[in-house]
């Protein structure tokens, strides 16, 4: 990988793991530090990543570093009370936002990785380290989850 | 295909994303048919819109995410050291006075008039006329009150006029002898100057202009022989 190909990679991929990050880890600054060290990553390993499964290998270590940042601060996403540091515009954004909050972790992770970066379930799968089936289950319950949530509020 | 209630949901997610075959899609119909519950299901799934994404959401910092893998610098605007801000700022005045030197050079008739010169060659025919003259102004030239004068002769080496600025901002002339001061060089900084070569031309309007800027109070015409257009505003 080439330093210009690897300039592309993050104006391709920095905003969707950095979205990704913060939605489910819910402060931008946390994020951030999480995103470059998962940039920082894909360059040291530069020579074994392939250039086609980057933005998977991308997410996938994102993810795993989340997991690491979670359980060294023994932060679980319930007990998260925080509001979310980023600034949210319009109604809908907010309401995305109340949205995502109602899943658990793992629906939510895999909803977006499917819904948002079109991830294939196989993608899903091996980048949260779950089965195929899992990965489906998740992401059914999440949207039933999603319309009763919206049909109740 | 065995469908149960354990697998329903992967089977469901399966149909509803297109991921079976007719025969398998057929099975899975007939079984919705007989439990109406998992047909509501379906329908859930299906009318539950696309997640859309919060766009708001972007890194800013892409550029330093690229510097601090690679150790480049990012494409932002570094100052540069002192002495390259100095070197700049020299250039640029150098650039300025080699702009505007031809300018300054430029021939500018009086109105109606032949040229009116300050020449250091015809210094030496009428020094006697120099000294008198000069030391006459010597006397007004004070240090501290920044006043200076200086002369326009015609070709036949006739004063025509003779202009005082007093207590201008303008830098005071050094004047190093009464016989050199008709070729000593008037230099402000802002750049009216009366040369010291031979033949500079001085622009009469600009004088008055320059004047005006002063304030007209600091510009006197000490004798005036023929009258400037512009010089009745000053």
């Amino acid at each position: 990988m080439t330093e210009k190909e690897y300039k592309k990679l993050i104006k391709l991929h920095s905003d969707d793991v950095f979205r990704y990050l913060v939605k489910n880890i819910h402060d931008s600054e946390v994020a951030k530090d999480l995103l470059q060290d998962s940039f920082l990553a894909l360059w040291n390993n530069k020579e074994s990543v392939e250039f086609e499964k980057t933005k998977q290998w991308l997410f996938t270590t994102a993810h795993n570093n989340m997991l690491k940042h979670i359980r060294y601060n023994k932060v679980r996403e319930n007990t998260l009370e925080t509001p979310t540091t980023t600034e949210l515009n319009t109604e809908n954004e907010q309401f995305l936002d109340y949205l995502l909050k109602q899943l658990n972790e793992k629906m939510r992770q895999c909803l977006m990785l499917k819904e948002w970066q079109g991830f294939s379930v196989k993608e899903i799968a091996e980048i949260l380290n779950l089965s195929e089936s899992d990965v489906k289950v998740n992401i059914f319950r999440a949207k039933l989850k999603l319309k009763e949530v919206y049909e109740n509020k | 295909m065995k469908i149960s209630k354990e697998n329903i949901e992967i089977i469901l997610f399966d149909y509803a994303e297109g991921n079976l075959s007719n025969q398998e899609r057929k099975e899975v119909e007939a079984f919705l048919e007989k439990n109406p519950q998992y047909k509501q299901m379906l329908s859930s799934y299906q009318e539950c819109e696309k997640l859309s994404k919060p766009l708001n959401i972007v890194f800013e910092d892409k550029d330093e995410l690229f510097a601090l893998a690679t150790g480049k610098k990012a494409r932002k605007i570094v100052f540069a050291p002192r002495y390259v801000k100095w070197a700049c700022g020299i250039a640029a005045v150098l650039l300025l006075f080699f702009a505007i030197k031809p300018l300054l050079k430029k021939e500018v008739v009086i109105e109606g008039k032949t040229p009116v010169l300050i020449t250091q060659n015809k210094t030496k025919k009428k020094e006697n006329n120099s000294k008198k003259y000069f030391s006459k102004t010597k006397k007004k030239i004070s240090k501290t009150k920044k006043n200076f004068y200086f002369s326009i002769e015609d070709e036949n080496d006739t004063i025509i006029h003779q202009f005082a600025f007093i207590e201008t901002e303008l830098a005071t002339p050094k004047i190093e002898s009464e016989t050199k001061f008709i070729k000593q060089t008037y230099r402000s900084d802002r750049e009216i100057i009366i040369e010291e070569t031979p033949k500079f031309i001085i622009k009469a309007k600009e004088i008055i202009n320059f004047a005006k800027e002063l304030g007209e109070e600091k510009l006197i015409v000490v004798e005036k022989e023929f009258k400037v257009k512009t010089s009745k505003n000053v």
